[in-house]
């Protein structure tokens, strides 16, 4: 088949064009289910074992919240779709260090406060996300 | 003049030919692992539980087709027992056996087959990795300041003195016998989430789960038969230094395992601003520097996993690679993430891991 005689520079563009569209959505879809959360969950870990979910924050969403815990308790906001833990009172801080979390299945671990922040999506795109 | 076609077939048939590639592409791209065959997903409970073990948390995510009450039960009980097994072997614990053994350096003691497993696999890492790693670097760890949490840099003289202490072939382990040199110090914490991984996951077999994911901690990933739907478990690969961005993702199947050693994972930054990590190499007595910022490997156990990627961490990637590559019978499959935005990988990880948005 000879394409040069069935497609024309115009036929071309439209292809382009509605490539290039399609590309646009994929990439929407791709944040979607690929990874965009649609909710906050903070999880408490209980003293004997097992855990419980405290809260759970639809997103998007704009707020600032405070966690207790046995080792003082840790602050985060929430900025749209992205959470930071931006300040705790436990020793090592890995939970500030784990930065912002961006991604459905990102998590912010607190051990010394028993405390798990936890993004969400209705999608889940992975089983677990390896740090 | 040329005939291309006219009227409606030439303005509908480019658009159709792209708008049937563009629909392939996202429907490809849309597979999740939510998808699978409905009828094998309805016919399961899942449990996901999270838990503090070892001084970390571990997520268990465990199906079945039974009772939720009994699953949630059986999952409940198999934490109680990873954490007795942790609390008989982590120096976290007070009664442990590595205490134990500890106190009585110098001496001659006996200990459980099970320990001996566990250092004896050590052992096996240090000799092969020429030293790098060495499950006697205690007294190193103590001077870094990673068991307070007092992090600091030490002198080169407290180097020197603690590593006069490091040296895993002055260990003599002979079956349910161990000895070694007054004031060294046994350090099988970087084995020990795999080491307690593994079992959880036999206890699982046993019960004849359909499926059963064990993290232990962030970094550690045991799988065993398949995800919800028949699928197998998907797994994320996050950028070394930016929380949130996946750079590829990889499918566990029924009885792989796979960990990443980082330099991001437990580090501080010193006052000329030099990243240390907790990763020590036995070989400097410093912190592993070599230009890797987190290396993965898949392997047929935690265990395993999480001594071959902690013991190359202190390599130069390309050793790193080879080390890997040449462990045991066939080698196993892994990538180095280096802190110049490289990635190496073995020939068949390579194979394994899709790139995400581009990758790195």
């Amino acid at each position: 088949m000879d394409f040069r005689r069935l497609f024309g520079r115009w036929d071309v563009i439209a292809m382009v064009l509605v490539l290039a569209v399609a590309g646009a959505t994929w990439y929407a879809m791709g944040m979607s289910a690929g990874g965009e959360a649609t909710e906050l969950r903070i999880i408490r870990l209980q003293p004997g074992g097992g855990s419980e979910v405290i809260e759970t924050i639809p997103l998007p969403a704009d707020l600032e919240e405070w966690i207790d815990g046995p080792s003082g308790g840790m602050a985060l906001r929430v900025s749209g779709r992205e959470v930071t833990v931006y300040h705790s009172e436990c020793p090592q801080l890995i939970c500030v260090e784990t930065g912002h979390l961006k991604t459905a299945g990102d998590r912010s671990i607190c051990v010394p406060n028993g405390i798990i922040v936890e993004l969400i999506s209705d999608e889940v795109p992975y089983d677990h996300i390896l740090r | 003049m040329t005939n291309r076609g006219s009227g409606w077939l030439r303005f509908v048939l480019p658009v159709a030919i792209a708008c049937i590639i563009a629909t392939g592409s996202i429907v490809v791209s849309c597979s999740s692992p939510s998808d699978g065959d409905p009828t094998d997903a309805a016919d399961t409970n899942l449990v996901v539980e999270d838990a503090l073990v070892l001084g970390t948390i571990v997520t268990l995510r465990v199906h079945a087709a039974r009772d939720m009450d009994v699953l949630e039960s059986q999952v409940r009980g198999i934490i109680d027992e990873m954490e007795e097994l942790g609390c008989r072997l982590s120096l976290y614990c007070e009664s442990s056996e590595t205490r134990r053994v500890n106190q009585a350096a110098g001496d001659t003691v006996e200990i459980s087959e099970e320990f001996g497993r566990l250092l004896g696999y050590g052992l096996e890492v240090a000799e092969r990795s020429g030293g790098v790693f060495d499950p006697t670097v205690g007294p190193l760890v103590e001077i870094w300041g990673f068991y307070s949490g007092d992090h600091r840099v030490p002198s080169e003289a407290e180097i020197e003195g603690a590593m006069d202490l490091v040296d895993w072939s002055r260990v003599d382990l002979d079956g349910e016998s161990l000895s070694f040199d007054p004031g060294m110090r046994l350090d099988l914490e970087a084995l020990m989430k795999g080491y307690v991984a593994d079992f959880a996951l036999e206890r699982f077999e046993e019960l004849g789960v359909s499926g059963a994911l064990i993290i232990a901690g962030p970094s550690s990933i045991g799988a065993l038969g398949t995800a919800p739907g028949g699928r197998p478990w998907r797994i994320g690969l996050e950028h070394p230094r930016n929380t949130g961005s996946i750079y590829g993702a990889l499918d566990l199947h029924d009885g792989e395992h796979v960990s990443t050693s980082g330099d991001y994972q437990r580090y501080f930054i010193d006052d000329e601003g030099i990243r240390r990590s907790h990763i020590i190499n036995a070989r400097t007595g410093r912190p592993a520097d070599s230009g890797i910022m987190a290396v993965t490997v898949v392997s047929d156990s935690s265990l395993g996993a999480d001594g071959v990627s902690t013991a190359a961490m202190p390599m130069s990637p390309e050793d790193a690679i080879a080390f890997i590559d040449e462990w045991g019978d066939g080698g196993l499959e892994g990538l180095v993430v280096t802190t110049d935005g490289r990635i190496l990988y073995t020939d068949r990880m390579r194979e394994r891991v899709e790139m995400v948005d581009g990758g790195l």
